[in-house]
């Protein structure tokens, strides 16, 4: 057995009823395997035995009253998993499903996440089994104010940077940081996802779609292309495809394509600057049907309950660069072969997991650009990274700013996955390298400490 | 014309629909449940609510014209409209076409001549079916309303509108779902008739436009309670516009009347800002886009909230969004988009409308005896409230009930103490379910696709199925359960949410679709892990697979199930066919 192996099945017999978490560890360990051949330094100092085990655990009731005066007690966790390379980071969610067994899972991920946007997070997670939907908004103040009785002696900004997640909204956050600086007696950045008036920073909605993009951007310059000039398809309409579309014209690209739960648009003339303020006003503020762009645009085509991989398909659009904004398994394998048969040669995912197995191994087989999901569109964890050193510094940069900052993340999280995919065997494979990348960087640290 | 004898009203010397005569009766013959239900509550309403408990809130039920059921019946005589209407699948259209063809008796005409000269405002013309009776039979929806313009000089116009509106309302007598619901609901075709109501439509000009600033529907009983709101709490739906939004189904604002400040279970402001409602119904006081006098919406306009935020309705209706800083703010006094959350009344409580709504329930619920639905429109500045419909929401053909005993059994499939809606399904075959023996909770992400195939095939077939799976049904996490959309199990009319040995979660619900469940009226059966009753899943794996997917199969029985909720206890219960 492999020290991989060992890993996963000491995991399994000593973390007992907690599926979630043993299933990420076999998934991140079976990904690492590359590693273990090249850095005996790494077997012989235990790093994988001891990554998989969380620094901190801590578990704490929050006892709260609701709003007939009746008492309610629920559990809160945080898990600070690693602090290698950073203070631990990673959100809270407040939802009934919440158990220890899932905040280490997520908590387990987010060290890799963090990592591979080469700024200094560790990796953290926290949450409580409290569910916000159905309570009142005093209801819930109550509750993060209860919640944030407890951590605030666990957190702080060169400690542990806590941020949103499922349940925990600009609200939830507004509430705890209220209250963390009501009792700590200090503005300080710990915590993240806060409202631009009291620390928050600019881009944070854009920051997925530009990241996407300058990801993209990454990877058509190892081929010696660049955006200007490339036909695009973007699925979605909601936020990360709205600014994916706004960077792609920005640099130059024609966007042919977008699309919502009901149907899909293609078009062909491309969508220009006044084209997408009409989607966002549609999007945003009236939130109506993607049919109406069509109804406004002659130029435009609707295909009622299509997504536009099935329109793609089934038509035989040509199109040069693919950004999935959607959702999971948005893309099948027949999807990407269509992709592929019409002239697509990178597809860059600015959603989470949108293309099945089947689909990854059709872009592996013919070689094209392929941006997963855990680089691509690592943009909103930078910006949270960025709001951090913002607060740090005691500074609010402009857009422009943060916007620049991105966009030199995003090369560097390209750079990390390239290098480390080619280090490792498997020259292009942004996925292993992404996977590798986030992993290195934590274990180097670890292993300057010595045992610790 | 005459004074109804059976109210205490004094109706002579004064006009058509004014304030002074609440009601004035065209025509001879019954008056219908609408009707009846209205002129009731009047005299109760008159003694047993002190408005005084309610500043800055005027109330008032619209006064009515009814048009009795003896002129529906010669109508129908006269022009011999029983050939038509018994004419094997004739379409609604041609129903209506023929009804619109066939001249009213003369001497309504005179009196409805005499109405629209008199009143020059616009119109609701709703039916009053005998069935109706408000005091017994829910037929909410089944029959249908007109709204219409009656605008303008020309008399002869606005009678026409007037005519064409009344006749179909007497054409939607004989559609195929009111004839469909009286057939599942045990009532012949010589039972009903229809008296026909024409009220004064509430609501203000904006250009255009007309509607009020709030519509809505109150029960005081909920078969659908969401997280800690009680069935006997009642439920609210706001709206703004016409309550044609709330009829349908639309997204609209549905709270506890017991607990305003609470939500609906969005469980996130983005999902809150796409699932609210974005469009509403107005009546069109310009110029019709077409003529269309079979249609029920000839004279409705839908618009959006960029319209009403022109029209500066949103003042007292509205969060507003801040995509900047994620969060939603109560009130219009940020730019944003707008939410139609009804924050400023339900939150702030700046108008006592919900104070005002749990006392009418209460006292509509003491008067009929039984749990009551009512239906209003408000318009604001001043602010003015509107009772326009009262009526009990007993089930009509006898109470679904269910006692501990009948959940006990050889022939029970499923059982439950924990189910949300009403009423009985005789008809369902198809049973769709998850394989228990394959479940588990990380190959969930793959059972979505297969359901929706199915789903699809059995909506383009036109079967209604029973679905049963095991999680939380409808949740974003694949690890609690399956991650799917409404439209991807669309054709569920009856829903089972079970857990296992290894699916031990807390289950939805209902929660990520609650607007279509309490829409569509889905029965919602939910079993806990700590539930004291289980699923047969040994009797569903012996029936014969009509389709076997790695993870899901569906059976075709040979007969019907019998699906019982009990809407008042919350227990359920899904009986094996008899005869297997």
């Amino acid at each position: 057995m492999s020290v991989i192996d060992d890993v996963i099945a000491m995991v399994q017999e000593k973390d007992p009823g907690q599926p979630e978490f043993h299933q990420a560890v076999k998934e991140v360990m079976t990904s690492l395997k590359p590693t273990v051949d090249k850095h005996p330094e790494f077997v012989k100092a235990k790093i994988y035995e001891r990554i998989v085990i969380p620094d901190r655990v801590v578990m704490f009731r929050v006892p709260w009253e609701d709003d007939q005066g009746e008492v309610h007690v629920n559990r809160g966790y945080r898990v600070q998993f690693n602090n290698a390379i950073g203070p631990y980071k990673g959100g809270l969610r407040f939802h009934p499903s919440v158990n220890l067994g899932i905040i280490k899972f997520l908590g387990f991920e987010q060290i890799f996440k963090n990592s591979l946007t080469t700024l200094p997070m560790g990796g953290g997670k926290g949450g409580s089994d409290f569910d916000p939907k159905g309570k009142s908004d005093r209801e819930v103040m109550r509750f993060c104010y209860a919640f944030m009785r407890e951590l605030y002696r666990h957190i702080g900004p060169d400690t542990d940077v806590p941020a949103g997640d499922i349940g925990v909204g600009a609200r939830e956050i507004g509430y705890l940081y209220g209250y963390y600086k009501k009792i700590v007696n200090e503005h300080t950045g710990v915590l993240t996802g806060k409202g631009l008036e009291y620390g928050g920073s600019l881009i944070r909605p854009e920051a997925t779609g530009y990241g996407a993009v300058y990801f993209a951007a990454e990877m058509l310059a190892t081929r010696g292309e660049e955006i200007a000039g490339k036909v695009a398809a973007v699925s979605a309409s909601g936020n990360v495809a709205q600014y994916t579309i706004e960077k792609l014209i920005q640099l130059g690209a024609k966007v042919i394509t977008v699309s919502d739960s009901t149907g899909a648009v293609v078009d062909e003339e491309g969508i220009d600057e006044e084209k997408l303020a009409f989607i966002m006003d549609l999007k945003n503020v009236r939130r109506g049907r993607i049919r109406e762009y069509a109804e406004k645009y002659p130029s435009a085509v609707y295909y009622d309950g299509k997504s536009i991989w099935d329109v793609i398909k089934e038509q035989g659009i040509k199109v040069d660069l693919a950004f999935p904004s959607a959702t999971q398994n948005e893309i099948n394998g027949e999807h990407a072969q269509a992709l592929v048969d019409n002239g697509c040669f990178c597809v860059t995912e600015g959603a989470n997991m949108p293309s099945t197995l089947d689909a990854i191994k059709v872009y592996q087989e013919h070689g094209i650009l392929y941006g997963p999901a855990k680089a691509a569109n690592a943009g909103g964890v930078a910006v949270s990274g960025l709001e951090m050193s913002q607060n740090s510094l005691r500074l609010s940069w402009t857009r422009e700013e943060v916007d620049q900052r991105l966009h030199n993340i995003m090369k560097s999280i390209h750079r990390a996955s390239l290098e480390a995919a080619e280090a490792y065997g498997h020259p292009g494979d942004y996925l292993t390298g992404a996977n590798i990348a986030g992993f290195i960087k934590v274990a180097k640290a670890m292993l300057a400490y010595g045992i610790v | 014309m005459s004074q109804d004898n059976r109210s205490s009203f004094d109706v002579f010397e004064h006009g058509f629909l004014d304030p002074e005569a609440p009601l004035i009766r065209i025509g001879e013959g019954e008056l219908g449940g609408k009707a009846h239900g209205l002129v009731h509550i009047r005299e109760v309403l008159n003694t047993d609510l002190n408005m005084e408990q309610f500043p800055g809130i005027t109330l008032d039920i619209p006064p009515l014209a009814v048009i009795g059921t003896g002129v529906f019946d010669a109508f129908i005589k006269e022009n011999n409209l029983h050939e038509v209407v018994y004419r094997d699948h004739i379409s609604d259209e041609d129903l209506t076409r023929a009804f619109l063809e066939s001249p009213l008796p003369a001497e309504v005409l005179t009196d409805l001549r005499a109405l629209v000269e008199q009143v020059h405002t616009p119109l609701a013309v709703r039916s009053s079916s005998l069935l109706e009776d408000a005091r017994y039979e829910p037929f909410a929806g089944v029959y249908a309303t007109k709204m219409i313009p009656n605008k303008g000089k020309d008399t002869n116009l606005r009678l026409r509108q007037l005519v064409e509106a009344i006749k179909f309302v007497y054409a939607s007598t004989f559609f195929r779902h009111a004839r469909n619901y009286r057939r599942a609901t045990g009532h012949t075709e010589e039972e009903e008739s229809m008296a026909v109501v024409i009220q004064k439509l509430v609501g203000k000009h904006h250009g255009e436009r007309f509607y009020p600033e709030i519509s809505g529907v109150a029960r005081s009983y909920n078969y659908y309670p969401v997280g800690r709101a009680k069935p006997e709490e009642g439920v609210v739906y706001l709206a703004l516009g016409l309550g044609k939004t709330i009829v349908d189904g639309e997204p609209c604002w549905m709270y506890s009347p017991a607990h305003p400040k609470v939500e609906p279970p969005f469980g996130s402001v983005e999902k809150l800002l796409k699932e609210t409602q974005t469009d509403f119904w107005v009546l069109n006081m310009g110029e019709p886009l077409q003529r269309a006098p079979t249609s029920e919406t000839e004279y409705l306009l839908r618009e959006n909230l960029t319209v009403a935020e022109q029209d500066g309705v949103l003042r007292y209706l509205a969060s507003t969004y801040s995509p900047l800083s994620g969060r939603l703010s109560i009130g219009t006094g940020f730019p944003g988009p707008r939410a139609l959350t009804f924050a400023p009344i339900l939150v702030l409580e700046e108008i006592p409308l919900n104070r005002l709504l749990v006392e009418l329930l209460e006292i509509c619920q003491h008067a009929l005896g039984a749990p009551v639905e009512i239906e209003f429109a408000m318009t604001l500045n001043p602010h003015r409230f509107a009772l326009l419909q009262v009526r009990s929401m007993l089930a009509p053909t006898g109470e679904t009930r269910l006692e501990v005993e009948d959940l006990r059994g050889e022939h029970v499939l499923v059982a439950t103490e924990n189910a949300m809606g009403n009423g009985t399904l005789e008809t369902i075959r198809d049973v769709v379910y998850v394989r228990p023996e394959n479940f588990e909770l990380r190959y969930s992400a793959r059972i979505a696709p297969e359901l929706e195939r199915i789903n699809e095939r059995l909506v383009a077939e036109g079967r209604p199925y029973l679905l049963i799976v095991l999680g939380r049904l409808g949740t974003s996490d694949p690890w609690l359960g399956i991650p799917v959309r409404w439209a991807q199990i669309s054709g569920a009319c009856a829903v089972v949410e079970a857990t296992g040995s290894n699916v031990r979660v807390e289950l939805s619900r209902g929660s990520h679709f609650f607007h279509n469940i309490v829409s569509l009226g889905v029965k919602y059966l939910m079993l806990s892990s700590s539930s004291r009753y289980t699923v047969d899943w040994e009797w569903l794996d012996r029936q014969e697979g009509e389709e076997e997917t790695e993870f899901v199969r569906h059976v075709r029985l040979p007969n019907p199930l019998q699906i019982r909720v009990d809407g008042y206890s919350g227990r359920g219960v899904i009986y094996k066919p008899a005869d297997l």
